[in-house]
């Protein structure tokens, strides 16, 4: 009686242990990239460090997963959404479109190709904790156009909360990329550390 | 200088100010307020490029100015569309129109996406019955005109989309309670959390909540209603024999304490798992409102406490949603809904109740209606790029409809007569759609679309939708809309009848047209918004009061007998309504949005013509709008918001056929409403709200008692002395104290 007491109860708690485990939803762009991209134009104007970094012409790398059917359609939305932009933070500007390998791979083209700004599409949840690592001290703003990878180390990135544009901002690798955003700026964003 | 005058010297100047400062993030601000909708055409837009004309309400909206149910939101926060309360279901109108008594069959409303409306009555709920738990509610998408083109049948007015929040945002347990005193109560208990199953990221949220109304007792005017023509004795209106005869009302009767209630328990659980989402709702209605009226046309008894309507309804909706390669998409929504009604009215008039040896009568009406479809939906991205995407979908729904009426004698419950408003009716239904968007540049974009649907009780019906935007120049959008809409016969207009209801014949769907332009204006954080709109109604739908020559008619046919009542009705297509006006609207923020505001005014000419000829429309007014600002002062102070809305007189629902003296007009309302919400200092994540409200108005648009018409013939023979029309009672004061409580919630709920 006792044995299936315990095995009553047991099942469920395992299920809800297993439930319990906190993860993110896959890789959901809620805001448009025509709007995340009218957004970026608009937010790498505050980062201070934006026109030092960027010289005379800004350019932004836009990251893709091959195979990832997600990553190709955003990546080629975003490709066409901020060739459409006349500036980005008040700078003319740049798109390629890069196929990610590795972390390591990633920092080292964004470097080489002084990009002031790297755009992460959707497949990339699985390197996040990577390319945080691999972008510490690398001057580069980077965005997420999936939020749930701000509060890992994206320093920027966009939800959709009651139906409008939300900025996120991770503030502590923002720290680190040296991108730093004006005090005014921080008022509009939820902000991570 | 006159201060309207500088005032708006200081709006130009606000708005023109070319803000160089690099501090400033108004313009910034503008873009985080612009709205993402998807209702318009199913894909995620600004509100500005979407091609309809569409308004977001928001959660922190309900908080700032305290709404707490969809008909407050759309009356305080919408633009172009309006309610109307007769202390029952409430009517919803927009841009003129607003069909009474409609059961809300004109417009479509959806909880993620799901039909709510059912097909028995085509009914829709926005007053509290609507069943939507509050606080999950993330934020309604308003979109005015005509929606069939993606939707199928009842958005004729427009389509309303509820979007409840998503786990990210309802994290941890939420505890709600509410209370207005001597009026109502809600409490609320939900949750949300992301986890993984399966290997699959997950999420599900849910919330549990009660409302229950209890007041106020209304006091109602006496109606002397004279004697009954069938037994010559003064009419009854209670089963008690103590009680006043040939009155109605008034001091002799006392206020209707009994019956004024609602009850509605109500649940709703959305499960995310991969690409599958599953909702699920339920919930129960029970009313009673403190008069009879022409709707409920048993009349019942004067504040008798067995008078109800109840409504039930479970719903499941399953969404799957797969992108099979960069450029197709595709999509499947399984979708099961039942709904039943029962409406009971105890009548002790003879006229209502005349078989020999029963005083009271107890008319039971009851139906259900259920159904269940499958749609699927596929996109494709010709150019790899978005610019041009065609959407295709096809709906399957089968539908299962039944409804009678009964009466039994109050005194020993035995049945009085044989059922009738009989419908008993299974229906397969077929709606087919595709939409093009193409968005050849960044300053243009066209939509166009057509749907089709079959049913087994119409013809098929087409509804196209053609939408171009133009964005000539920075911050402004310019829209053309042409969109036809459909509502076809309920299954109660098609097949019910009675002793004084004939059968329809012939009924067609109800159709609307309208072509609309309007121009918005963004500046930084401020928008700007005015459109001008035509609409022409045809084959609208009414129970028609027939003519002593068409009663002498039928009834020589065989299909009525004139002895067992003096009036006889039929659903017939009896009306077009023609209309055009404009919307207009203001909105903005200051401050980092600490400083929010908005108006908007809508006013129309509408003229409905039917075979007595062209005239008005009863209770929709000519003129509407609303205004509302709120500071948030951040920490622990409140936010102060401060919200009204308004509504030009209007003629009452028998104001055309009741033959009253004087013309019975609701005189113009005004609705104010201030709240206080803040940050209860000392308990993390416990918030509060204050709110009092006042309405400017002590009479609403709606004849109510037995007196619904002044036939002076009638009124001879019966001694009675109806005259003048008696207009539903507002209950013009009430404040409201609510409490949250959110734990669990981690960093991004509280």
């Amino acid at each position: 009686m006792l044995a299936r007491r315990s095995f009553l109860l047991g099942v469920p708690s395992a299920i809800l242990v297993g439930l319990a485990r906190r993860t993110a939803r896959a890789d959901d762009v809620a805001v448009p990239p025509a709007v995340q991209a009218q957004l970026i134009g608009k937010v790498a104007a505050y980062d201070k460090e934006f026109a030092n970094r960027a010289g005379a012409r800004a350019q932004v790398l836009v990251v893709v997963r091959s195979g990832d059917d997600a990553s190709t359609r955003t990546g080629a939305a975003m490709m066409k959404e901020l060739g459409a932009l006349s500036t980005i933070g008040g700078l003319p500007h740049d798109e390629t479109q890069l196929t990610f390998t590795n972390a390591k791979d990633l920092a080292t083209a964004i470097k080489k190709k002084g990009a002031a700004i790297v755009v992460l599409t959707p497949g990339h949840g699985g390197e996040i904790d990577a390319i945080r690592t691999a972008l510490d001290g690398v001057n580069v703003l980077s965005v997420s156009t999936v939020a749930e990878w701000v509060p890992r180390g994206v320093v920027l990135g966009f939800d959709l909360v009651s139906g409008k544009p939300k900025l996120l901002v991770h503030l502590g690798q923002a720290k680190k990329q040296n991108v730093v955003f004006k005090a005014e700026v921080l008022k509009l964003m939820r902000v991570y550390e | 200088m006159t201060s309207k005058t500088s005032a708006l010297v200081a709006l130009a100047l606000l708005l023109a100010t070319p803000s160089a400062r690099a501090e400033d993030t108004s313009d910034l601000q503008g873009s985080l307020d612009e709205p993402v909708v998807t209702t318009a055409s199913q894909s995620a837009k600004t509100a500005s490029t979407a091609p309809a004309t569409t308004t977001t309400i928001t959660a922190e909206d309900f908080v700032r100015w305290n709404i707490t149910s969809l008909d407050q939101a759309l009356d305080f926060l919408g633009v172009g569309i309006v309610t109307s309360n007769p202390l029952h279901q409430v009517d919803v109108g927009a841009r003129g129109v607003m069909i009474t008594k409609d059961q809300g069959n004109h417009f479509l409303l959806l909880v993620n996406g799901h039909v709510m409306n059912e097909p028995l009555f085509g009914s829709a709920r926005f007053e509290k019955g609507a069943g939507i738990p509050f606080e999950m509610i993330d934020h309604i998408e308003v979109v005015i005109g005509p929606g069939s083109v993606l939707y199928g049948s009842y958005a004729m007015l427009g389509v309303i989309n509820v979007v409840t929040k998503r786990a990210k945002d309802w994290k941890g347990v939420h505890l709600v309670g509410e209370f207005e005193p001597g009026k109502s109560w809600r409490a609320g208990a939900g949750a949300g959390a992301l986890f993984s199953l399966f290997g699959k990221p997950a999420e599900v949220t849910f919330q549990v909540e009660g409302y229950r109304l209890f007041g106020p007792a209304f006091e109602m005017g006496e109606q002397i209603t004279g004697i009954e023509l069938a037994d010559k004795q003064p009419e009854r209106f209670s089963r008690d024999p103590s009680k006043p005869r040939g009155v109605w009302g008034g001091p002799r009767w006392g206020a209707v304490d009994k019956q004024h209630y609602v009850i509605v328990p109500a649940t709703l659980a959305r499960v995310l798992v991969g690409d599958f989402e599953l909702n699920l709702l339920a919930s129960s209605y029970k009313r009673a409102w403190p008069f009879s009226d022409t709707r409920t046309r048993e009349m019942p008894n004067y504040n008798e406490p067995d008078n109800f309507e109840l409504e039930r309804s479970a719903r499941f909706d399953l969404k799957w949603q797969k992108l099979l390669s960069p450029v197709v998409q595709i999509g499947a929504r399984l979708y099961g809904d039942s709904f039943d009604y029962r409406r009971q009215g105890i009548d002790s008039r003879v006229g209502a109740c005349i078989y020999p040896g029963v005083t009271t009568c107890v008319t039971n009406t009851r139906g259900y209606s259920r159904w269940g479809g499958l749609e699927l939906q596929g996109s494709f991205d010709w150019f790899h790029d978005a610019t041009l995407v065609s959407l295709l979908g096809v709906d399957v729904k089968r539908a299962f409809v039944k409804h009678q009426s009964d009466s039994t004698s109050d005194e020993d419950g035995r049945p009085l007569r044989s059922s009738d408003q009989v419908v008993d009716e299974a229906d397969a239904l077929l709606g087919a759609y595709m939409q093009h968007e193409w968005r050849p540049t960044g300053w243009f974009e066209l939509n166009g679309g057509i749907r089709l649907d079959v049913g087994k009780s119409y013809d098929p019906v087409g509804s196209p939708r053609v939408a171009a935007v133009l964005k000539p120049w920075r911050g402004g959008a310019l829209k053309l809309v042409y969109a036809q809409a459909f509502r076809p016969p309920s299954w109660y207009e098609l097949r019910a009848e009675d002793s004084t209801q004939l059968p329809a014949r012939d009924l067609q769907p109800e159709r609307v047209r309208s072509i609309e332009a309007s121009l918005e204006q963004k500046v930084r954080a401020q928008r700007l918004f005015f459109g001008v709109y035509r609409t022409e109604w045809r084959d609208l739908i009414e129970a028609y009061v027939l003519t002593p020559a068409e009663i002498r008619e039928a009834a020589a046919r065989g299909e009525l007998d004139y002895l067992r009542a003096v009036s006889f009705r039929q659903f017939r297509n009896v009306a077009t309504i023609e209309n055009f006006g404009y919307d207009a609207g203001f909105d903005g923020t200051l401050f980092s949005g600490a400083l929010r505001y908005g108006a908007s005014l809508s006013s129309s000419f509408a003229r409905r013509t039917d075979a007595s000829g062209t005239r008005p429309l009863a209770v929709a007014p000519r003129a509407f709008g609303n205004a509302r600002i709120a500071y948030a002062f951040g920490g622990y102070w409140p936010t102060l918001g401060l919200a009204g809305h308004w509504l030009a007189s209007r003629p009452a629902d028998r104001a055309y056929d009741g033959n009253f003296e004087p013309f019975p007009m609701a005189p113009p309302l005004f609705e104010l409403r201030g709240t206080l919400s803040g940050k209860v200092p000392g308990v993390r994540g416990l918030t509060y709200r204050l709110s009092a409200n006042w309405v400017s108005a002590s009479e609403g648009p709606y004849v109510v008692g037995p007196g619904q018409s002044h036939d002076e013939r009638q009124n001879a023979a019966r001694q009675a002395q109806i005259v003048s029309a008696q207009l539903v009672p507002i209950d013009q004061f009430r404040t409201m104290f609510g409490l949250r409580y959110d734990f669990g919630t981690g960093e991004g709920g509280e």
